[in-house]
């Protein structure tokens, strides 16, 4: 049952988006004049940032893929909807 | 190859880095949903399906322009000072040096350490993130570093590959891509879903680099498939 619920949280922050850090990370105004030159009002760091809430959301939500599941994901060949039905019993596809 | 790389040159320039990234994920280590992933996250990774909160490794690239790795740690110093942030040290890759931070952080879940490995490479930061419990990192933090120190880039998908095959078979998929685009009216989307370019060339070159270049691992052949699928995407025809 907790295990359950402790899922069903985990993908309420998904779904609906809820940065995992909440404020604490949040720049300030004068940092997205830093990272001039590309994508405006990204700031310098913004990379790390993302890249630590990902990770910290893959940990949590610990839903793995096997290789021929990602591929046709990041492929287009498998629809989205479909990937997320077989997620779960994909695992053990991996190479 | 020259006629290939006169053919790849443009799309070279409309891709989002000019060049190819790859790592080397622990081994038995599962990739999660692409279609979740942010923009700029090229690949994560979990250890295992079983854990409620298991350890996790991403590969990120940020465009950073001239910033040297002075002003990106300041910068990270400024994210994460609500956090426990320190500077580890450095270790070399075939990238370059390469720069070791850990974060720690309180969430939900208890005490949660980050290691994260950043290498700043031609105006781009290759950041590599490990993500785990505290009372889990002494488990799991060689995997990271071996991980972290796997890191390599290439100018190209082809100097990244080992198989000659590969130049022949994207020539022609980037050929019928490069003729679709000029004869049709549609957008690149469009074209790319249609079923005459899955059919006759996006599913058989998938499948040619699943199944014929798993000798790559399968983060390369991951890895692949998104950055040419990216720099089609990305092409300007004209």
């Amino acid at each position: 049952m907790k295990r359950v619920f402790m899922v069903l949280m985990a993908l309420s922050v998904m779904l609906l988006s809820t940065p995992v850090c909440a404020n604490d990370e949040a720049f300030s105004e004068c940092e997205y004049g830093v990272n001039d030159g590309y994508e405006k009002c990204k700031p310098l760091g913004h990379g790390s940032s993302k890249a630590s809430n990902s990770a910290i959301s893959a940990s949590m939500v610990g839903w793995g893929l096997g290789l021929a599941i990602a591929i046709a994901i990041v492929a287009g060949v498998l629809h989205q909807s479909i990937a997320t039905h077989s997620s779960d019993g994909s695992s053990s596809t991996g190479t | 190859m020259r006629w290939l790389a006169i053919l790849l040159l443009p799309l070279s320039l409309f891709a989002r880095e000019p060049f190819f990234t790859v790592i080397d994920p622990p081994k038995g280590w599962l990739f999660t949903d692409p279609s979740k992933y942010d923009d700029g996250v090229k690949v994560v990774f979990i250890a295992s399906n079983k854990k409620l909160f298991t350890p996790s490794l991403t590969l990120t690239v940020e465009y950073v322009g001239n910033a040297s790795i002075a002003q990106y740690t300041k910068a990270l110093e400024k994210i994460y000072q609500r956090d426990d942030f320190q500077e580890l040290g450095t270790f070399k890759t075939s990238t370059g040096m390469t720069h070791l931070f850990q974060i720690d952080k309180e969430n939900q879940w208890g005490a949660i350490r980050i290691l994260q490995a950043i290498t700043l490479y031609e105006g781009f930061a290759l950041i590599q993130t490990g993500s785990c419990l505290k009372k889990e990192f002494l488990e799991v933090h060689e995997t990271y570093l071996k991980s972290f120190r796997s890191l390599r880039t290439t100018p190209s998908i082809l100097t990244s590959c080992a198989n000659n095959s590969l130049e022949k078979r994207l020539e022609e998929v980037v050929k019928s891509w490069r003729k679709l685009c000029l004869t049709s009216k549609d957008d690149k989307e469009s074209l790319f879903t249609s079923s005459f370019f899955q059919n006759t060339q996006w599913k058989p070159f998938v499948n040619y680099i699943q199944n014929e270049l798993e000798s790559e691992g399968k983060c390369w052949q991951f890895l692949a498939i998104k950055h040419i699928q990216e720099t089609l995407l990305s092409e300007n025809p004209l």
